[in-house]
């Protein structure tokens, strides 16, 4: 690779191939929808352009090639030579396909290995029934090979332009500038060999007048390439400045340049002219030559180079194959080193850095004034010594006068006349702490109100941190448009996907956590919710189906809905299905809602037959366990003919949630506020037991109990006159947590526990206390698994204990 | 003795980025494509060019000049861009300050957009993918041509 690509390249190479391969995938998508979307063509078209662009810098060179064709085709349909239907839809999502798999496969460290040339042929057939279905046209042409054309004059002959050519070069140069003829040969090997005459046009009109130009302008800027062209021009700057100008690197080989005089005759005949153009043209000639030489050598270099590289390039290629065969350790390591490119990228507005940056600045100010603050406390706390020093001298000089004013009194002075004495010397004792305590009770206010900024600031430092992680769920939403397409269209069914809320934030871990589920009952849906569009018509349903995937904010939880109108959940058949399956009895009557939740019953399928898409049983309870493994929920509900439901629900964000504390012995937990239900208090004796289960009747329900005591081991079970049950629940199981008291809810910001401790049964992570004490923070999900078989044997223990004492 | 101009120094090769009297060129790099913009940034950073600003479509890129302006040596702009092309955006640029100095970026084979743009005052064109060598060449033969 060349030695400007490094990693950092090439992670933002992958990062905007990616996301011009989604740009061109929802422009396909709009385009199928209306095939005359001019914005969408051409938006695929720069999207293919870019990408091309950029493989072929980092020199992934199958998918240049790949893409140019893709270019190729869609500069056809830009152009309106080709009509967009099904067909090129489908032939140019098949290539997005091949691409995809491609960068795929280059960011896996490797390269695309897999037979795509029907791809090609799909993509060439585009390209060509384009000139196949109009005429030929010769600019087309003409774009491919460049039509050589050899200047017909040649050197030797005396060169001379018509009477009208010279009138008009006349005219045009009022001032009388010395005329010159410019002859530039161009580089045949250039890829862009058609620009050189332009360029060299354009860079002369700098300095010079360009009066006329052989072949005529209009041929220079048609596509077809001119060996050389000869440029008629007006200037005041000396030859080799001219030479200068019209010399470009790789696109001109030989410039020769000559005085035209008034008759537009050459004068360059050394005898013929004076000594003064005679030393021009000695210079002349001298750069000429050297200039000729340059770019003959210029020209012979650059061949050399091309040899050189494809020299090297074998080489190379060599090189690679020898390492591949060689050290399988060395591949292992380039594959790391590529792999480690792939690593998450999070793109962040700027803006909500900037506010970040904000609240940053208001925490130093906030700093500061806690700093003040602080050293207004000292200031009062000598304040307060000073005081209490002449406070104590007052109070002992008060105490030594008292025996002089009770001799005083003795002498016979009037007691009003003491009480005057006392007071005017005294008084002062009375308020001696006044301005200490007005002062230190505005300290005491401001500090209230800065630590009140202080909270206010945290906690939206807080809410931007988690802002920055958070991204639009856009991001997997616009992979549906074309899983709903191509689903459809395997299962002949019409389906209009509706996406709605894409702008809805989630947290970045929580994306790409979510992608499967949803994929897994969006498909679920197409495959078993939807009838046939015969089977719809039928039942005078409109058509095409609708499916709507929509995601709201709900407070501190994000909504998913995905709506079908399809046929909805028949709770008759899943009810047979369940009792084949044995997960029910027979005669055990439910209820709509639990059997809907039967179909997360790992194993359960009620699609007659398995197809392709769906219906091999490994499903929905797969997506439930991840849906909870990111601590949200799912429900379905449906209603039989008009469709089904699925919501999910998930926390905003992962990292800092809300929890209620609560007490166990001296053992202080947290449960995510999300799963308690609530929680009440019961005297021991409400509590009673039925087959071992330890059960308390709460609103005529009832729940089974478990002692967070016996489940952790800490020891027997306290006397108390009240306990408090904290009733937690997850999908549609409830369970009462047993536990000494209840401490109130907290933010907690969630620390993920070191590997030893994961499977802690029922301990989802820990946190860190105001005080700096380790709180455990409880799994519940996994706690109404496991407790109910925990306490059953803890009980048995319990009265093996009994029966042996 | 030997006099100093037997020993060649190996860093007598100025870099490229810098103006006869020291201070760097200023350059503009408009793209729609991050990563053409790095790659470009890169090169040129590598000889010690000033990169003043970047710009991801047309319309920033005028808007930036002119907010730079006279304080841009050289432009280097992407032909085909989402809200205005390169092209557009070379007019407006041309308009504003008829002495720009704008370099086109090209794909290879556009060189019907290449000489539109070239006439339209492009100083020169750059063809993708990029050519560290080339890509310094043609911008210090024009930042050279004053």
């Amino acid at each position: 690779m060349s030695d400007f690509i490094d990693e950092g390249l090439l992670k933002d190479y992958f990062d905007e191939a990616y996301s011009q391969i989604d740009l061109m995938e929802s422009n396909l998508l709009n385009l199928e929808k209306n095939t005359e979307d001019k914005e969408a063509i051409d938006s695929i078209f720069r999207a293919a352009h870019t990408l091309k662009g950029g493989s072929a810098t980092v020199q992934m060179d199958e998918i240049t090639k790949f893409t140019h064709l893709l270019e190729d085709a869609m500069d056809e349909v830009r152009s309106g030579k080709v009509k967009v239907d099904a067909d090129i839809i489908d032939a140019l999502l098949k290539a997005l396909d091949v691409i995809k798999n491609m960068v795929a496969s280059r960011s896996d460290g490797k390269t695309y290995d897999e037979d795509y040339s029907n791809t090609v042929s799909l993509l060439q057939r585009i390209v060509a029934s384009s000139t196949a279905t109009k005429k030929p046209i010769v600019k087309k042409e003409e774009k491919s090979k460049d039509i050589v054309k050899e200047s017909k004059k040649e050197e030797e002959t005396v060169f001379r332009l018509s009477e009208y050519d010279l009138m008009e070069i006349n005219e045009s140069n009022p001032d009388n500038l010395p005329v010159f003829k410019i002859s530039v040969s161009f580089d045949e090997s250039n890829p862009m060999r058609t620009v050189g005459g332009i360029q060299v046009f354009t860079s002369l009109r700098d300095i010079a007048l360009v009066l006329k130009t052989i072949p005529e302008f209009d041929e220079i800027y048609s596509e077809v390439f001119h060996r050389e062209i000869i440029y008629i021009v007006a200037s005041e700057a000396p030859p080799n400045k001219l030479k200068e100008y019209s010399t470009i690197p790789d696109t001109t080989t030989q410039i020769k340049i000559y005085s035209l005089d008034k008759e537009g005759v050459e004068t360059l005949k050394p005898k013929e002219q004076k000594k003064e153009v005679v030393k021009e043209e000695i210079d002349i000639d001298k750069i000429a030559k050297s200039i000729t030489s340059e770019a003959i050598s210029g020209i012979s270099s650059t061949k050399y180079k091309e040899d050189d590289f494809a020299v090297v390039k074998e080489e190379i290629k060599q090189k690679e194959e020898d390492l591949q065969k060689k050290s399988t350790s060395s591949t292992q390591q380039k594959d790391q080193s590529q792999k480690m490119v792939s690593s998450s990228v999070l793109r962040v507005e700027s803006s909500r850095i900037d506010d970040l940056l904000n609240l940053v600045s208001e925490i130093v100010i906030n700093k500061a004034t806690f700093n003040q603050i602080s050293s207004q406390f000292l200031e009062n706390l000598e304040n307060l010594n000073f005081n209490l020093s002449d406070y104590k001298d007052k109070l002992r000089y008060f105490i030594e006068k008292i025996p002089e004013l009770v001799n005083s009194v003795k002498e016979g002075k009037s007691f009003t006349q003491i009480k005057k004495e006392i007071q005017t010397e005294f008084s002062i004792l009375t308020n001696q702490f006044d301005t200490f305590a007005s002062s230190y009770k505005s300290i005491i206010d401001r500090f209230k109100s800065t630590n009140q900024n202080l909270d206010r600031i945290s906690s939206s430092l807080q809410e931007g941190v988690m802002r920055v992680r958070m991204v639009q769920i856009k991001q997997i939403f616009t992979r549906f448009p074309r899983l709903v397409r191509d689903l459809s269209r395997d299962l002949k069914k019409e389906v209009d996907l509706i996406l709605e809320g894409e702008e809805t934030e989630v947290d970045k871990a929580m994306i790409d956590d979510l992608i499967d589920p949803l994929i897994h009952i969006v498909r679920n849906a197409i495959d078993h919710g939807f009838e046939t569009p015969e089977e719809r018509d039928k039942l005078k349903k409109p058509n095409p189906a609708k499916l709507r995937l929509a995601a709201l904010n709900e407070g501190n939880m994000i909504t998913i809905n995905v709506v079908d109108d399809g046929h909805g959940i028949n709770v008759e058949k899943v009810r047979k299905k369940a009792i084949e399956k044995n997960l029910i009895t027979a005669d055990k009557t439910i209820r709509d809602q639990d059997a809907f939740n039967l179909i997360f019953e790992p194993g359960f399928s009620t699609a007659d037959k398995v197809t392709s898409v769906s219906g091999r049983g490994v499903g929905l309870d797969v997506v439930k366990k991840n849906i909870e493994k990111l601590s949200g929920t799912i429900r379905v509900t449906s209603e039989l003919g008009k469709g089904t439901t699925f919501t999910i629900k998930l926390p905003l964000t992962l990292a800092i949630i809300q929890g209620l504390m609560i007490k166990v012995q001296e053992e202080i937990y947290a449960i995510p506020i999300s799963s308690v239900l609530e929680s009440i208090r019961i005297k021991p004796d409400d509590i009673k037991t039925i087959d071992n289960y330890e059960v308390i009747n709460v609103r005529d329900d009832v729940l089974s109990l478990l002692r967070l005591n016996r489940l952790f081991k800490l020891g027997e079970d306290k006397q108390t006159e009240y306990f408090f049950v904290v009733i937690i629940g997850s999908g549609d199981k409830k369970i009462g947590l047993l536990v000494d008291s209840l401490i109130g809810e907290e933010d907690i910001v969630i620390k993920p526990l070191k590997d030893k401790y994961t499977n802690t049964p029922g301990i989802a992570g820990a946190t860190i206390l105001g005080d700096g004490t380790v709180s455990l923070i409880l799994d519940v999900s996994q706690l109404i698994e496991l407790g109910l078989k925990v306490e059953m044997e803890s009980h048995s223990k319990n009265r093996n204990f009994g029966g042996r004492k | 003795m030997k006099a100093s101009s037997d020993f060649p120094s190996i860093n007598a090769k100025e870099a490229d980025g810098l103006k006869p009297e020291g201070t760097p060129y200023k350059i503009l790099i408009v793209d729609d494509s991050i990563f053409v913009k790095k790659q470009l940034s890169q090169i040129l950073q590598s000889e010690q060019f000033d990169i003043i600003e970047t710009a991801g479509d047309g319309e920033e890129a005028v808007e930036k000049y002119k907010e730079f302006y006279p304080n841009v040596d050289l432009v280097t702009m992407d032909i085909t861009m989402p809200k205005m092309d390169g092209i557009t955006a070379l007019e407006k640029i041309m308009e504003f300050d008829k002495n720009a100095k704008v370099i086109m970026i090209s794909a290879l084979g556009k060189q019907e957009l290449v000489k539109k743009s070239l006439l339209l005052g492009a100083k020169n064109y750059i063809v993708k993918p990029l050519d560290r060598k080339k890509v310094l060449e043609r911008i210090v033969m024009v930042l050279k041509r004053t």
